[in-house]
């Protein structure tokens, strides 16, 4: 069983996510802000992380970033961003190995499946 | 009259009858043509001196001056007219006048031109006599033998230098001597008879070697008699015609007048008219026109002699014209200088800029009376000041620093922006021009000359428009941020519908519900699903839209080949449409390269050629030609699809516009819209022709000179 982050701070939108996400079985923890996020990322070692971009305390991109720098973790999560915003080149920018996927809201439920499930078998 | 034998005439001579009295009874001219005619009176007059003076001459007689004596070039006569009519004339001349006559006849025949004359017969005494004459120094009469021709009986010569108490003769004197000097008698035995017809053809000849036109015409202007002469522009033949046919007729009327002027006043007159031969080509003459043929004190004739002055009256002509166009020429410069001089004078009184000399160091030696009203002080409170003195202090090393450097650039532009101090304290902006002054040799910079202008206003608007364009900016950044939020705050609630649509199909597809039930639920679940890409897309357009107008294209966006960049859409296009055959790109001119901006130039062109795919469904696969020009890139998407309705055509590019027949096919109707607001932006066009049901083609121009719009 996978564990799986969500970071997002919209409830109704984490909900609808986290809904998808156990009915395909995954292990998932939920985070509202990107700081928490961090923490549970830094706490739980999951295998994947679905996020937002514009979040409180904390952005995405920060998450991500800070993951990126942080050499006490072994096993770094995947990255799957979601986001209403036009954060697609800001992301590749960074360049990080770590993204999976950009996935421009409003999504269909069947797309996150798809670029989780070809995580998590590679 | 007798004749003379013309074998023995070679020059010109007179030969005379004198009366017991001493008065000429008759006249004989003889010419060097070798004819003989008898003549009147009056013909010897015109053979004895230079057709031009004939006229002055025929003046002087017509007027009946008494006593005249008239010299010409060549030869030297008298007369004493009565009337016009010389035969008279000559025979009521005193002895005294005949000395005169008599000399003038001596004077022909030793004429130094013609001195061969003197050969004529007898040797003795035509070649002794003048010699003899003239070396003698003798004041005796003197008798000479009389020719042996038939022309003279008798020759008697008298000197009469001796009379005038004249004791030696040189050559130099020669003419006046035998002025002076000689009588002559003609023996009166034999009268000779002159035939009038001879008298005719000689006046005929006479008159034929002048240049003048002599005419006698009555009263009725009509011609009586013409002269031969050559030297007239039209027919000699016109005795019996209308002089009338021969005046120009802009002259008839005034000739008119002047003919009966004269035959009622009886007083000669001289005129200037045209005459007009039968090529209807006119020449000027001068005419003299005197009266005739007095009878009871009326006259009743006219003698006219006409002068060609065809030439002279030409050059008279182009003389004027000349005259008259420098004369113009010279008023308008005239008035020129005086406009100029008015421009000069408005612009030095009503000059408001500030023009001040300054020495080298920068003190200023001459300013302005603009001086008062840039900075509210005379021009002599500014001499042998610096004009830095006067700017506000933050300025006053920069103006410092322009004298600096003209000294090192004296060919360089030195124009500065700074702020006067005026003398009631306050500020204003103004723009110097500072320009070297040379030595008249060019050598050495002596002075410089500033340029001061009160650009304040200038100042105030550019400051304004400044700050109207950063609202506008700001403004239309406002508008963006707007959109942009909206958009993504628009984007939250679809997600919701999205997500939750996709769940409760997942959670009710596995629950007990019937086939026919689940199949429904699918086919709403399916028009949420669409209704939810249309708002998206929708969005996402806006957005789009509204960064082009605000020509908010970033400038950092990722610039590709259009040419890259349109396979590349092509390549995404067919992958994306297996059931249709490929899309080719067709390439003609020479490739150049042209860097667009990638996310518009995708979102424009990808459009095009989806709409191409979307509209012909079922039919062959759109085309897409790029073809470069010398100046421009032209893309072209033609379809064989349903085409757009000619009438709809111009309302192709409005906003949230649909075609007519594409109500079941989705669509936003901002594509198009985007697609022309890009292409304008970058300088381009994009034009369509289209029949219903045959289909579509978009052309779109794109210059290869990147448009500067695209950065502002």
């Amino acid at each position: 069983m996978d564990n799986i982050v969500v970071i997002e701070d919209d409830p109704r939108i984490s909900e609808a996510i986290t809904t998808i996400l156990k009915m395909s079985g995954f292990n998932v923890t939920t985070a509202f802000d990107g700081a928490t996020g961090l923490k549970m990322i830094q706490d739980e070692f999951p295998d994947l992380v679905v996020c937002d971009v514009n979040l409180p305390c904390m952005s995405g991109i920060d998450v991500l970033k800070n993951v990126n720098a942080d050499n006490s973790m072994q096993m770094k999560p995947g990255f799957i961003f979601v986001t209403a915003g036009p954060y697609k080149e800001m992301i590749d920018d960074i360049m990080s190995p770590l993204v999976v996927a950009y996935i421009s809201k409003p999504f269909r439920n069947k797309e996150i499946i798809q670029h989780i499930e070809g995580y998590v078998n590679s | 009259m007798r004749e003379v034998d013309p074998k023995y005439i070679s020059g010109h001579y007179i030969e005379f009858d004198v009366q017991n009295n001493g008065k000429i009874n008759k006249l004989l001219c003889l010419t060097n043509s070798a004819q003989l005619t008898p003549i009147t009176a009056n013909d010897l007059l015109f053979d004895a001196i230079y057709p031009t003076d004939l006229k002055e001459l025929i003046f002087l007689l017509e007027n009946q001056f008494s006593g005249v004596s008239f010299v010409s070039p060549r030869f030297r006569t008298f007369a004493t007219p009565k009337q016009a009519h010389l035969w008279q004339l000559f025979g009521e001349i005193e002895r005294t006048d005949k000395d005169a006559i008599f000399n003038g006849y001596l004077f022909s025949m030793i004429h130094p031109e013609s001195p061969h004359l003197l050969n004529l017969n007898d040797e003795q005494i035509v070649q002794g006599l003048p010699l003899e004459l003239l070396n003698s120094q003798v004041a005796e009469p003197m008798i000479a033998n009389s020719f042996r021709g038939n022309s003279f009986d008798v020759v008697t010569m008298e000197p009469a230098y001796s009379k005038n108490g004249i004791d030696s003769i040189s050559n130099d004197d020669l003419n006046q001597l035998l002025m002076e000097s000689y009588a002559l008698q003609v023996s009166p035995e034999k009268e000779p008879e002159t035939p009038a017809k001879k008298d005719e053809e000689y006046f005929k000849f006479i008159t034929r070697n002048v240049s003048n036109l002599i005419l006698h015409i009555d009263a009725e202007l009509n011609i009586l008699y013409s002269n031969e002469t050559d030297s007239s522009h039209i027919n000699n033949e016109i005795a019996g015609y209308s002089l009338m046919g021969f005046i120009h007729p802009e002259d008839q009327q005034r000739f008119e007048r002047k003919v009966q002027q004269v035959l009622e006043s009886g007083t000669p007159t001289t005129m200037e008219h045209r005459v007009v031969n039968e090529d209807n080509e006119y020449v000027w003459y001068e005419t003299h026109l005197a009266p005739h043929d007095e009878i009871d004190g009326n006259f009743t004739s006219l003698i006219l002699t006409c002068n060609n002055i065809h030439k002279q009256k030409l050059i008279l002509e182009m003389e004027r014209d000349v005259y008259e166009e420098l004369q113009e020429s010279f008023e308008t410069n005239l008035v020129q200088l005086h406009e100029n001089e008015e421009k000069f004078r408005l612009i030095s009184e009503n000059m408001t800029d500030l023009v001040c000399l300054h020495d080298m160091d920068g003190t200023i030696t001459f300013a302005t009376a603009s001086a008062i009203e840039l900075l509210g002080r005379s021009p002599e409170a500014l001499t042998d000041q610096a004009l830095s003195a006067f700017c506000i202090p933050k300025y006053s090393e920069l103006i410092e620093n322009v004298f600096l450097s003209l000294k090192e650039d004296p060919d360089g532009i030195h124009k500065i922006e700074y702020q006067l101090r005026q003398f009631n304290g306050s500020h204003k902006w103004v723009e110097s021009i500072f320009k070297p002054v040379f030595s008249p040799n060019g050598d050495e910079m002596m002075q410089v000359q500033s340029t001061t202008r009160d650009i304040t206003c200038y100042k105030r608007a550019q400051r304004e428009s400044r700050n109207l364009l950063e609202k506008a900016r700001n403004l239309s950044e406002l508008r963006s941020q707007f959109v942009s939020t909206a958009s993504h705050q628009f984007r939250t609630p679809l997600t919701i519908i999205q997500s939750n649509m996709d769940l409760m199909s997942e959670v009710l597809g596995h629950s007990g519900l019937s086939d026919d039930s689940k199949q429904s639920l699918n086919k709403m679940s399916e028009r949420i699903t669409n209704e939810v890409n249309r708002m998206t897309d929708l969005m996402d357009e806006i957005l789009i839209l509204c960064q082009i107008n605000g020509r908010n294209l970033k400038r950092n966006t990722a610039e590709a080949d259009l040419l890259t960049c349109t396979q590349a859409i092509i390549n995404r296009l067919n992958e994306a449409h297996h059931d249709i055959d490929d899309i080719e790109l067709k390439i003609e001119g020479k490739q150049q390269e042209l860097l667009i901006d990638e996310k518009h130039f995708h979102h424009s062109l990808n459009n095009l050629i989806s709409n191409a795919i979307k509209y012909s469904d079922g039919k062959p696969v759109p085309e897409v030609t790029i073809s470069y020009g010398k100046r421009e890139v032209q893309i072209e998407i033609r379809d064989h699809g349903i085409g757009i309705p000619e009438d709809e055509l111009e309302m192709l590019f409005q906003p949230f516009f649909r075609a007519s027949n594409t109500r079941k096919i989705p669509g936003t109707g901002l594509g198009l819209l985007i697609t022309k607001e890009y292409l304008e932006l970058i300088g381009g066009t994009i034009s369509c022709e289209s029949t219903q049901g045959v289909g579509s083609c978009f052309k779109l121009n794109i210059p290869l000179t990147k448009n500067e719009k695209e950065d502002g």
